[in-house]
């Protein structure tokens, strides 16, 4: 069915049902798995270089926590699966590693934690689905 | 409120409150946000400074400096000594140069004014040029720290031509000179004793206090000498940079003070001086300098990194990250003002520019230039093949 999949996850309720979902998808085809976290609240136009790194380091730190997360899950499930963290956009960096990795499938959670820029020029989950080269799955809240 | 120390410290805290909680809202940094709160406090609510205001605010900005030179890395200078040299060089001197001559010849500016306005102009962002090739997976390869390398440089080229050019050349610039050498040369390995020495008891932060005394005096000294005291603080900030690589949480203590109680005066004072009227009145003239900024930077960059092997469109990438511009064009900009070399028109004319090239250049550059997948990957040497979904790996 899929070969390989990229799912994005951010720690958020709505990310972790999308990649519970992907897990799933992956064992059913034996596919592998990419989990694709994307640091996004990175200061734009800083004053100095530490405030752009002291924010990351923070970041980091709450990464770490989740590829443990993601690790335990992948070989509790028997699922092949790398983990990826990426700076910028997150639609942009989805969109981009899914293209590298050649992924033939791409699952996002519907509401993410993009914030006040959502708002104004609309979800990750719109923007991924805009411009992603594969089929994407948009998981919503509701029965598995 | 004029006269109450207490409530004036009150309302300028509360607007870098405000751009805090703004800044963690909207994810641009603190120092845009605090810039912009100024402007909407000089304009419309008569915010004013007091001397206190004007020594945080210079200090500052001397902080500010000091951290510029000390985030640099030594080994990786070293490295790319060669292109980072020629890059950063051209960076500098082709804008400093252009925008002097068109302020002075066609825009009519004083002598002075538009060498302000060439520094101003001349300056590169290394902070906004790092966040930008973060978030392109560019900021640990040899390509990135190279980039990085030329912004030094030519911030090198700004603090000279800001603390050199407006000197008086007499006896006290000679013992300025002489007295900041001797610092200089003593500096890394005395900073670093401090810190060996004295290092367990940090409570009392010695090694802060040492470096701020340093700052101090070197500031009063360029002061004495009718320099500007940036210079010997970035000079400082570069001699210590390995001290500063090694000791992470001394960096962090410098840099939290400096977020908290220094720089938010400077950034708002550096907004409070922008007249809207004067923007739109302006607005021709501030898209000429902008546009002249990015041709002057593509005429120097461009080549320069033609003839270094840069690829194509890294090169167009490296061009565009080189125009960009912040604090230290803000420094350079407040400078003049201070000093009366420019008029608060002038002044914001410069300062809008210095903002829309952070701005502007970043957005062409990461829409239009920003290395693709493969290219991210080839720069970093990283597969870019199917095989890499199982390799658990980090943008660097």
């Amino acid at each position: 069915m899929y070969q390989s999949i990229v799912v994005g996850f951010d720690g958020s309720d709505s990310s972790r049902r999308a990649l519970h979902k992907a897990v799933r998808l992956a064992k059913l085809s034996g596919a592998e798995m990419l989990v694709t976290m994307v640091e996004e609240h990175l200061p734009k136009y800083p004053s100095a270089m530490s405030e752009t790194t002291e924010e990351r380091e923070a970041v980091d730190a709450y990464f770490a926590e989740l590829t443990k997360e993601v690790e335990t899950l992948g070989s509790e499930q028997d699922v092949r699966l790398g983990v990826r963290v990426a700076a910028g956009h997150p639609a942009r960096v989805l969109c981009d590693v899914t293209k590298e990795v050649r992924a033939d499938l791409l699952v996002i959670g519907a509401s993410g934690r993009s914030g006040l820029w959502a708002g104004v020029l609309g979800s990750t989950a719109d923007r991924v689905v805009d411009h992603a080269p594969c089929s994407v799955l948009v998981v919503r809240k509701g029965p598995a | 409120m004029a006269h109450n120390v207490w409530l004036l410290a009150a309302a300028w805290m509360a607007l870098a409150l405000l751009a805090s909680l703004i800044s963690i809202r909207v994810g641009i940094s603190v120092a845009l946000i605090e810039i912009a709160l100024g402007v909407v406090a000089g304009n419309f609510l008569q915010l004013h400074t007091a001397d206190w205001i004007n020594f945080l605010a210079t200090f500052g900005a001397g902080l500010l400096t000091f951290l510029a030179g000390a985030e640099i890395d030594p080994l990786s200078l070293k490295t790319h000594w060669r292109p980072a040299a020629a890059i950063g060089v051209v960076s500098f001197l082709l804008p400093f140069l252009g925008v002097w001559l068109v302020a002075y010849r066609l825009l009519g500016w004083e002598w002075h004014a538009a060498q302000i306005a060439g520094i101003a102009l001349s300056t590169t962002s290394v902070a906004v040029v790092y966040a930008v090739m973060v978030e392109s997976g560019l900021s640990a390869t040899p390509m990135g720290k190279l980039i990085l390398a030329a912004c030094f440089i030519t911030d090198v080229g700004t603090v000279l031509a800001l603390g050199v050019l407006f000197a008086d050349l007499n006896a006290a610039l000679l013992v300025f000179v002489a007295v900041l050498a001797v610092v200089l040369l003593v500096l890394p390995r005395l900073t670093r004793e401090i810190i060996q020495r004295l290092g367990a008891t940090r409570i009392s932060e010695p090694e802060v206090k040492f470096l701020f005394l340093v700052l101090f005096f070197l500031g009063g000294l360029a002061t004495w000498a009718k320099s500007e005291a940036v210079l010997p603080a970035y000079l400082t900030g570069l001699v210590v940079s390995g001290v500063f690589l090694r000791d992470r949480v001394l960096v962090h203590r410098i840099r939290s003070i400096a977020f908290a109680l220094l720089t938010p005066f400077y950034f708002i004072k550096a907004g409070l001086y922008v007249s809207l009227p004067a923007i739109w009145a302006s607005a021709p003239v501030i898209g000429v300098l902008l546009l002249l900024k990015l041709i002057a930077k593509g005429i120097g960059v461009w080549p320069t990194g033609a003839v270094f092997g840069l690829p194509r469109r890294l090169n167009a990438y490296t061009t565009l990250l080189m125009s960009t511009g912040l604090t230290f064009g803000t420094i350079s900009a407040l400078f003049g003002l201070e000093h009366h070399f420019i008029t608060q028109g002038q002044y914001t004319m410069l300062v809008t520019v210095v903002i829309l090239s952070a701005v502007v250049p970043t957005v062409i550059a990461q829409s239009y230039f920003g290395p693709t997948p493969e290219e991210a990957a080839f720069v970093a040497g990283r597969p870019a093949s199917p095989a890499a979904p199982l390799d658990a790996s980090r943008n660097p």
